[in-house]
């Protein structure tokens, strides 16, 4: 690597230590596991787990179309095909789902400064063993007319409704 | 379980018999919800998460067996220490009603419907002497349907999310599953397709593709943007005619 190379790597990372710190996004509460004597069997093929706390992923340098500078920065023209790096941070949980911070970093400046939603198959991976059976296929989702012996549903206002008393009974000191 | 149930029973048994199985399938219920409910401070499973000395009991132990084979089959996904206490109502609630479907049949009522918190056994025909017809709750319009399923021996399970501030949770990420609004299950043991749908929805919309591995058991899924997939082998009825299995 030619010496003014190796400087802006050097910067970049610089750079983006002290952003790691910024723009780590707790993820929501995580569960706390129970003792490894409480489960009985040994795991078999198991999907990936991804850590916690996510390390920056630095993507290879490529261009990336539709790239905007962030306001007031003036991007630099660069002497290389590399456009920037791109470090996503830790994912959090809000209404809308799962988000994560992308950043763009080139030239040691940040120059986008994106928020993403994961789609729920990106986040992790599921072992999936080869398929055995038929695909899931799609059809309209409609209110049907037929008629019908019984209902299958997920539970909803129950639940909701027995935690809720719960608490009310906690905070009135009937627990 | 603090959810609602009903039991029909088809066979022309006299009367006092049929009033009996009744009573015995209720009290099965209500002993499932004492032993396991998670609300309940006396129950089973809060005595066993306070830490307290308890003898645990074969019905316990049966429940703990079947989740552990459930974890092993899920990835993970069906987890009941996702909440870091044990909860296994993704798998009892299924599993209670199998139970009493299974005692009903032994018991000579062949031709039954138990259907306890959207759980669901049929076995044999309906009163008008036809399979079973079991509907699927539509996942964003409440008071509809949006597919339903005949059949004269369905264990019919659906997990999923229909309210803001309820969740299943994503045992991985610690946070809410995303992606999945509902998933059913239909086979033959209700446990497990209680468990399999739960974890479908853990894994969000990865378990679309995951539920078409899994052996033995058919499902309809409908997504967070409103989509609608069913497996070839569901038994559906379209129209007048039930297609497949």
């Amino acid at each position: 690597m030619s010496p003014d190379l190796r400087r802006l790597v050097l910067a970049a990372a610089g750079l983006f230590a002290g952003l790691t710190l910024l723009l780590s996004l707790k993820s929501a509460p995580g569960a706390i596991r129970a003792p490894e004597q409480a489960r009985a069997q040994p795991r078999t093929p198991t999907p990936e787990k991804p850590p916690t706390t996510q390390p920056p992923t630095a993507e290879p340098p490529t261009a990336a179309p539709g790239m905007t500078a962030a306001p007031g920065v003036t991007p630099t023209p660069l002497a290389s095909p590399v456009s920037g790096f791109t470090y996503t941070g830790d994912s959090a949980y809000t209404e809308f789902g799962y988000v994560t911070v992308q950043i763009t970093v080139a030239n040691g400046r940040i120059i986008d400064v994106v928020a993403v939603e994961l789609p729920g198959d990106e986040a992790r991976s599921v072992t999936l063993s080869a398929r055995v059976g038929p695909i899931l296929r799609e059809r309209a989702l409609a209110a049907q007319g037929a008629d019908f012996d019984t209902v299958s549903g997920a539970t909803w206002t129950s639940e909701a409704y027995q935690q809720s008393l719960r608490s009310a009974l906690a905070k009135a000191g009937r627990t | 379980m603090g959810t609602d149930a009903s039991v029909e029973i088809v066979d022309p048994l006299p009367p006092a018999r049929v009033a009996e199985l009744m009573d015995e399938a209720f009290a099965l219920l209500h002993a499932v919800d004492a032993r396991f409910s998670t609300y309940r401070g006396d129950s089973e499973v809060s005595q066993l998460n306070a830490g307290r000395q308890v003898e645990v009991s074969p019905d316990m132990r049966e429940v703990l067996s079947r989740c552990a084979a459930l974890w092993n089959r899920t990835g993970g996904y069906f987890d009941v220490y996702a909440t870091g206490r044990l909860d296994p109502s993704g798998f009892v609630k299924g599993w209670a009603v199998q139970v009493v479907s299974d005692r009903l049949l032994a018991a000579g009522a062949a031709n039954h419907c138990v259907n306890a918190g959207g759980d669901v056994r049929v076995r044999g025909r309906s009163g008008r002497g036809e399979p079973w017809r079991v509907a699927v709750r539509h996942p964003f319009e409440m008071d509809q349907v949006c597919c339903v399923l005949a059949g004269t021996d369905l264990a019919v399970a659906t997990s999923g999310v229909y309210e803001r501030g309820h969740h299943v949770l994503d045992p991985y990420r610690g946070g809410p599953a995303v992606g999945l609004r509902s998933v059913t299950v239909v086979g033959p043991d209700l446990g497990e397709a209680d468990g399999l749908a739960t974890a479908a929805v853990a894994m969000g919309r990865a378990g679309l593709d995951w539920l078409s591995t899994v052996e033995g058991y058919a499902s309809a899924v409908v997504t967070d943007d409103g989509r609608l997939f069913c497996s070839d082998d569901l038994p559906l009825v379209e129209g007048d005619r039930t297609a497949g299995g």
